[in-house]
């Protein structure tokens, strides 16, 4: 018996050994979890982009990480952008500058509505050109900076709709799903009719509810276990509906990535 | 009267799953015309890329016959949405796309081999167009078995399968791991022309 607890402990260990990298949370445009950047380098890449997608609308990310292994950086990458967003959501215009520090490897995600302006020949060519000249020299900074311009200079050449006025970074209301309203609603019929139930059968001598003798009373034991057991399905249904109403939150605008984009080494 | 709510609240929380049918069978036709769509980009790059690697690599013949063939190949099956209904064009179509897959990347081994080619603008950017269409396509297929494996599982899992039996919805077929492998396997290079194709 022993034995076996032993085992599935080391096949959990095997497991995690395997696992792959996991995606970080989207808190800031430019995420480093490689201290390549200092505190002044990732500012202001923080600002030169939050700015850009002030003016333009478009959602520019920058990921550095030690790895990617074991998967690709194109296998890495994509469940980035399909967990970040990046972009708006229907205008799909954000791209990813993904660096996998300690693999020499780096790619550009381009979000779907940019691939015409943006397109592989010319991701292609910011990474050969451009940046990793720079990462050759070890100046990842100056590399990942020229690298943000060009893709900056690129995409403000392409027609895209205004940015609206407030910052989008937020996620849109959308309008609740019809179903979710009904539950809601039945919800909270299905507590009015339990409470006035409750108040309904209190008004009966105290000592019928409360059952102190317990074994002489089985009867009306019975009928507070059902009672319970409709509270509880009722909060099961109700953490149901809040998790339902909640799922859609994401940490982008919404936008669409088909795995469009360019990678390098250095 | 607990089991009656109990079957209530399960009947109430799981339905018959209908509406699920509808929605995962259209998820599976999006993901599919995105396959679809990623595997037509592909073939339209073909003709470039060749007339490209012809100007410098005349002499490659049997890779250029290669890839016009698998050309061919994939031109000639009608590639509709509806191919996803029938498992056997699916497998066809699945092979022919594979065939193009390693005769494409014949050709990329044969372009080794010139460095004026490798060095020409125009090679260099229809070379990142190419990688980029197979990431769209590795991508495309992986959404496509996701959404596949969502509607098999409610094709196959109870209660459901009663409501997929009623409107006859039957199991998707989706990419196996076995021409997963052969498209993955790296090409045999061989120079020795294929008779049956030079015969055309």
């Amino acid at each position: 018996m022993k034995a076996r607890w032993w085992w599935l402990l080391g096949l959990l260990f095997m497991l995690s050994a395997y696992a792959e990298v996991a995606v970080p949370e989207l808190k800031q445009r430019v995420t480093d979890l490689t201290a390549t950047l200092n505190v002044a380098q990732i500012q202001t890449l923080e600002t030169k982009l939050a700015d850009f997608e002030g003016k333009k609308g478009s959602q520019i990310g920058v990921l550095i990480i030690p790895t990617t292994k074991p998967e690709t950086i194109e296998q890495y990458s994509i469940r980035v952008v399909e967990k970040w967003k990046l972009g708006r959501k229907g205008v799909d215009d954000g791209v990813l500058l993904l660096v996998a520090k300690n693999d020499r490897k780096l790619r550009i995600e381009v979000g779907r509505g940019l691939e015409g302006a943006l397109n592989d020949a010319t991701a292609k060519r910011i990474i050969a050109e451009i940046i990793t000249p720079a990462f050759k020299q070890g100046d990842f900074a100056g590399g990942i900076a020229a690298g943000t311009d060009s893709i900056i200079k690129v995409v403000n050449g392409e027609v895209l709709p205004p940015p609206p006025k407030i910052e989008h970074y937020i996620p849109e209301q959308t309008p609740p799903n019809p179903i979710v309203l009904i539950i809601l609603g039945l919800t909270l019929l299905a507590f009015v009719i339990f409470f006035i139930s409750q108040v309904t059968q209190s008004s009966t001598p105290a000592l019928n509810g409360v059952s102190i003798g317990g074994v002489d009373k089985p009867k009306q034991q019975e009928k507070d276990y059902s009672k319970q057991s409709w509270l509880y399905v009722l909060l099961e249904v109700l953490k149901v509906v809040i998790a339902v109403s909640d799922s859609r939150s994401g940490g982008g605008g919404g936008g669409g990535f088909s795995g469009g984009g360019s990678s390098g080494s250095w | 009267m607990r089991k009656l709510l109990i079957l209530f609240v399960t009947i109430w929380l799981t339905g018959c799953g209908y509406n699920d049918f509808q929605l995962k069978d259209e998820q599976v036709k999006a993901a599919w015309s995105e396959v679809l769509n990623q595997y037509k980009r592909r073939a339209d790059l073909v003709p470039n890329l060749v007339s490209v690697v012809q100007g410098y690599a005349q002499h490659e013949q049997a890779v250029f016959i290669g890839v016009s063939a698998a050309r061919a190949s994939v031109g000639n099956i009608q590639a509709t949405p509806e191919l996803i209904n029938d498992p056997a064009a699916f497998a066809k179509f699945q092979e022919a796309q594979g065939q193009m897959t390693s005769a494409l990347s014949r050709l990329m081994v044969v372009v080794e081999k010139y460095p004026e080619l490798k060095a020409d603008k125009g090679f260099r950017d229809l070379q990142a167009q190419l990688e980029g269409t197979e990431n769209r396509i590795t991508v495309a297929r992986n959404r496509y078995i996701q959404s596949v494996q969502d509607y098999n599982v409610l094709a196959r899992s109870f209660p459901t399968n009663l409501t997929a039996k009623m409107f006859d919805y039957t199991v998707k077929p989706s990419f196996t791991v076995e021409n997963e492998k052969a498209i993955s396997d790296a090409p045999k290079v061989d120079f020795t022309p294929a008779p049956a194709v030079q015969g055309k």
